[in-house]
């Protein structure tokens, strides 16, 4: 197969020694999985000028049985199975992703790795980065904990950024760790003067690592122009670095960190820079002499992912919401995704010029979403982690998926597919349409009210009438019931009790179950007994008196005892279950219990 | 007079007893006398004839032991087990509520409106299958048991005719004898099988001409459970010579085989024949009303009530559809009809007063109610009534009359669901989250088809902040009622409660 290769550069963490781990190698790959945290694998896959392989893989897809706004949406349609490797072993995410035409050369060597180049450190993030002279393809990897950029020509680290130390402009400066050092010396003025010697000829400089990085068109919009590279700072700076000299051109200042960094315009025109920061909002600066944010966007919750589409910022957030802001922060739209997001990646489409926001989900789900419709969807083995759309090979349209096991997926999109986004429902929701069932006001309800108006006062008091006899009857069957203790539920405050009884079996011999619960909060109730009445002549009850253990509140006990009927004749009655105390002669509580039929006679 | 002419005119004035007596006599002078013997067998028959056509109730064993069904989980609308699909048109259970097996309530209490189809064993077992709900444990038991034993005890000296000893291919030679002896040894006897091997002779006997003993032997193997036999039996007659009871026991069958819609085809095939028969018209509403299908139920019990203006169930039903389609006024009037009719009981009563009350004929309302509570011949009526009470004493506004009135229900019937829920409710509003819960949690457990204590018990589950709790039981109401909106809003709240933890 003459395809791609994958760039793979390992980092190992800092105290052991950085193992180049191969890709194509499926032991490598086995190595690094059976490691709990593995090793963090830079990764960038370069663009080639060449044929695609059309070798395809069977990729399960699985629809998500909630799912149903995408019936009909599915991702099958659209897009080419180009590629599919599930041991590829990549753990990397989107910002550590870019698509490059490697050696300019034409040139296809097929599915294997192209170069791999250890790194100081974990990389942050990586950009394809072109600057003075044109055709020189550039890489860019920044390491997360040492700030600064390398950038790597002609596959080889080449530039060494060291990150800029001190934030100029900002009046109240905090105090840098040597400064704290020496204040905690104050008791001992010999060490301070000792310490001031020491440290006196070194630059006072504040070390930062980076958070998000972006590329600014410097004059022309071409893809070969070249272009600045943007630098978000743990402290809250931005710096629009030049090309050349990689000097700062600009610098901003941002009140939190930024974690994700969206770029338009050109430094020479105009342009744009909208910052997701880690306080939940989104700043927007313009080109121009001011330094500090022009436009800010509170969001409801951190953002997981920031891309532009025109004008607009589309967002989503980790209250699983997908939402677009004007540049002045007005709210176009806002959608709630089934699923947690997992990354965010611009589908931009140039041949028909579509622009479209590619999301990850949790639930294995990989959409697209133009504007706030759902216009494809596709399903893949593993939650994808890093994203991926642009020229690839001869295809304008290649989108590359990375998943959280290590899995690399290659797909073309259609050449022939134009997305259509269509609002399903257009106006009024439907619900509104629907007719409620009210019934008509029949004939016979307007002669009632008729008599209802003529008769209103006599109504009246033989209604009152009737409620006073009721109210009596009511409460004599309730005192009846109580003084007898006929209730299953006592509702005395010293003991509150609880019980019922259940019948089990076909007959003659039932069981039957009594469950008593002490239903107050904390009280236990003690020397409980439960005893039966019913008609001895009928059924004989094995367990005729069972003592009770002290009942704990809120547990249900269940007791129960057999019942044999010794009648043939199908008869039925009741069994009364007693709960009672010692020194009283009305019980606790009482349930009755109907007792079914015995099944006797079995037809021959 | 001679004797076999009194016994003849005593059969046919319907004094079976004397006949018998008579026909005794006679044969006790004269054992060989075939008139005599003939027309006792028929007297001792119609003593105990019972119209196979009807209903009959479906036991324990034929619900768990039902070897008969195909799919598990049928297609929605057709299949009158299981609880009815979301695509049901009638009306959502927060307006009427369902009955055991998650249909709604029915307004005529039939074998099969009641039990429906019990979710365990031990739901079948439970104490509900008293004396009056009785659930036989097989159809082969049950009721006919009880006429067969009873039949037994009243005869002197023995049995009449000896089944053992009987020669049957004898008989089968002899229609006339053999159809009368076919009838006592079925309903009389009880003895199945030998009424098929009687009636498999016979059939042979005429060359598989006669429809009457293909019916018969269709009767018998229904008897026998063995529905696939008795359906082709049913269907080869049907060939011969149609009658309304042949479209009736195809349908029977065709429901015990759970296959509702081919009974309706059936039916509506017998309406062809025999148009605007009552008895077909009543069958069809049947199956519409078990398939959810409220309102073309109606429909047919309307027309049942254009023939037949005196047919209870139809009038039952359709009171009780106006009932809970908001019509009160309406549904008043049906019930004032039954009254008519003659039904003299305390679920009409009830009915009556709860008609009044909510068509604001509050003159009448409580005395109906009262005279119900004082009519109801046992506990589970009686706890009905005080239940439905409970709801009026609640509009009138008096939560403590309610109180007791949920309790006294609970005093008659201590399983009595929909009364711990209500108990549940104002102990909730009272204060007492403790006794609510109790009352939540034994209604949930008595009666898990309904979706109100499951969802009472989560809400309260929330307030206290049991959070897992209270998803299990809104997970559990939702299942029972996946249209409750509270229910889902609920769930939703708490889905987002663990989305934050």
């Amino acid at each position: 197969m003459r395809f791609c290769n994958g760039a793979a550069t390992v980092t190992s963490f800092p105290w052991e020694p950085a193992i180049p781990i191969n890709i194509a190698s499926s032991a490598a790959g086995g190595d690094v999985c059976a490691e709990p945290f593995p090793p963090f694998l830079f990764v960038c896959v370069f663009w080639r000028r060449e044929k695609m392989s059309a070798r395809t893989h069977p990729v399960s897809r699985q629809r998500s049985p909630d799912d149903q706004e995408n019936s009909g949406i599915s991702g099958a349609g659209a897009w080419l199975d180009a590629h599919y490797d599930p041991v590829a072993s990549l753990y990397t995410f989107s910002s550590c992703m870019a698509l490059e035409d490697l050696n300019r050369d034409g040139d296809h060597k097929g599915p294997s790795l192209s170069f791999e180049t250890p790194l100081l450190d974990l990389p942050h993030g990586g950009q394809r980065l072109l600057h003075g002279q044109p055709l020189t393809p550039e890489l860019q990897p920044l390491p997360w904990q040492q700030a600064r950029c390398l950038r790597l020509q002609e596959l080889r680290p080449y530039f060494n950024l060291p990150y800029p130390t001190f934030r100029e402009g900002n009046k109240e400066v905090p105090l840098s760790v040597r400064s704290l050092k020496y204040l905690q010396l104050e008791d001992d003025a010999e060490l301070q003067a000792s310490f001031l010697a020491t440290f006196r000829h070194i630059p006072l400089r504040r070390k930062s690592v980076i958070t998000a990085m972006a590329i600014l068109k410097k004059s022309h919009t071409e893809d070969d122009a070249v272009s600045c590279l943007v630098v978000a700072s743990e402290n809250g700076d931005i710096y629009v670095l030049d090309p050349e000299a990689f000097t700062v051109l600009k610098q901003f200042l941002l009140p939190s960190p930024a974690v994700f960094l969206s770029v338009t315009g050109l430094h020479d025109v105009d342009y744009h820079i909208s910052a997701a920061c880690r306080d939940n909002c989104i700043y927007t600066f313009k080109s121009g002499a001011s330094t500090t944010p022009r436009y800010k966007i509170p969001l409801a919750s951190q953002p997981c992912g920031l891309q532009r589409i025109n004008k607009d910022v589309v967002v989503g957030c980790m209250d699983d919401s997908l939402a677009s802001y004007s540049v002045k922060g007005r709210r176009q739209w806002s959608l709630r995704l089934p699923a947690s997001l997992t990354c965010m990646e611009l589908l931009h489409h140039r041949p028909r010029s579509f622009k479209a926001v590619v999301v990850a989900l949790q639930n294995r789900e990989v959409r697209i979403y133009k504007d706030k419709f759902l216009v494809n969807c596709i399903t893949v083995d593993d939650v994808v982690v890093g994203l991926k759309f642009g020229p690839f090979g001869r295809e304008d349209g290649v989108l590359l998926m990375v998943t959280q096991g290590g899995a690399l997926l290659v797909k073309i999109l259609k050449r022939s597919v134009s997305f259509e986004a269509k609002d399903l429902t257009p106006g009024p929701p439907a619900a509104q349409l629907d007719k409620l069932n009210i019934p008509k006001r029949t004939r016979v309800y307007v002669e009632q009210m008729a008599r209802e108006k003529a008769n209103a006062s006599t109504m009246h008091s033989v209604f009152q009438q009737d409620l006073s006899r009721l109210r009596l009857q009511i409460t004599q069957a309730y005192a009846k019931a109580v003084t007898s203790r006929l209730t299953p539920l006592t509702a005395s405050p010293d003991c509150s009790l609880k019980i019922a009884a259940q019948v089990q079996g076909l007959g003659p011999i039932f069981r039957l179950t009594v469950t008593v619960q002490n239903t107050s909060p904390s009280k236990p109730v003690t020397n409980c007994y439960i005893t039966f009445r019913c008609d001895e002549g009928l059924y004989r009850i094995t367990r005729k008196f069972i003592q009770m253990p002290l009942l704990v509140p809120t547990v249900s006990y269940n007791f129960d005892t057999m019942v044999q009927c010794t009648d043939d004749m199908g008869r039925a009655e009741e069994i009364s279950v007693y709960v009672v105390q010692n020194h009283t002669s009305t019980p606790l509580i009482t349930a009755v219990l109907n007792m079914p039929v015995s099944e006797t006679i079995i037809v021959t | 007079m001679d004797p076999l002419y009194m016994a003849n005119s005593l059969f046919r004035r319907r004094r079976f007893e004397d006949c018998v007596q008579v026909c005794t006599e006679i044969l006790e002078a004269n054992p060989y006398d075939q008139a005599a013997w003939f027309l006792k067998l028929r007297s001792l028959t119609e003593q105990t004839y019972v119209d196979e056509v009807d209903m009959d109730e479906e036991g324990i064993a034929e619900a768990f032991l039902d070897d008969t069904a195909i799919a598990d989980v049928a297609r929605p609308g057709t299949s009158l087990k299981g609880p009815p699909g979301t695509t049901s048109r009638g009306l959502s259970q927060g307006i009427r509520p369902v009955s055991q097996s998650g249909r709604p309530l029915s307004g005529f209490v039939r074998p099969g409106t009641q039990g429906g189809r019990p979710g365990t064993m031990e739901q079948a077992l439970r104490t509900a299958r008293t004396a009056m709900t009785a659930r036989p444990v097989t159809s082969a038991s049950g009721r006919h048991v009880r006429l067969g034993t009873a039949s037994m005890l009243t005869e002197p000296g023995g049995p009449f005719v000896d089944v053992s000893k009987l020669n049957m291919s004898k008989y089968s030679q002899r229609p006339a004898l053999a159809k009368a002896l076919f009838e006592y040894l079925f309903h009389h006897e009880n003895n199945v099988r030998a009424a098929l091997d009687l009636a498999a002779l016979a059939t042979e006997a005429c060359q598989f001409g006669d429809w009457w003993w293909k019916i018969q032997l269709g009767k018998c193997y229904y008897r026998l459970g063995m529905y696939r036999d008795a359906e082709s039996q049913f269907k080869s007659s049907l060939k011969h010579f149609s009658t309304i009871d042949m479209f009736l026991y195809l349908g029977k069958v065709y429901v015990k085989l759970d296959q509702p819609l081919s009974a309706l085809d059936y039916y509506k095939r017998g309406l062809e024949k025999f148009p605007n028969n009552t008895s077909l018209l009543i069958a069809i509403a049947r199956i519409h009303e078990g398939l959810n299908d409220l309102d073309s139920a109606v429909e047919y019990y309307r027309q049942v009530l254009k023939y037949d203006s005196t047919c209870v169930e139809a009038i039952a039903c359709i009171g009780t559809h106006h009932f809970y389609n908001d019509q009160p006024e309406i549904a008043l009037r049906f019930y004032r009809r039954l009254l008519q009719v003659g039904v003299y009981n305390a679920e009409l009563f009830t009915n009556l007063g709860l008609c009044c009350f909510y068509a604001q004929q509050y003159d009448m309302a409580i005395s109906c109610l009262l005279r119900g509570l004082q009519l109801s011949p046992n506990d589970d009526n009686t706890a009905d009534v005080w239940y439905n009470i409970g709801h009026i004493t609640l509009a009138v506004g008096s939560v403590s009359l309610a109180y007791q009135c949920f309790k006294l229900a609970l005093t008659s019937n201590n399983s009595h669901a929909e009364a711990y829920n209500n108990l549940g409710v104002i102990e909730w509003r009272r204060g007492r989250g403790e006794q609510a819960m109790t009352c939540f949690q034994s209604s949930a457990s008595i009666s898990p088809h309904l979706y109100q204590p499951h969802y009472n018990l989560a809400a309260a589950s929330e307030k206290t902040g049991n959070l897992h709790s209270s998803y299990s039981c809104v997970k559990k109401s939702l299942e029972v009622f996946p249209e409750h909106l509270d229910s889902a809003e609920l769930m939703k709240q708490l889905q987002q409660h663990f989305a934050a933890l």
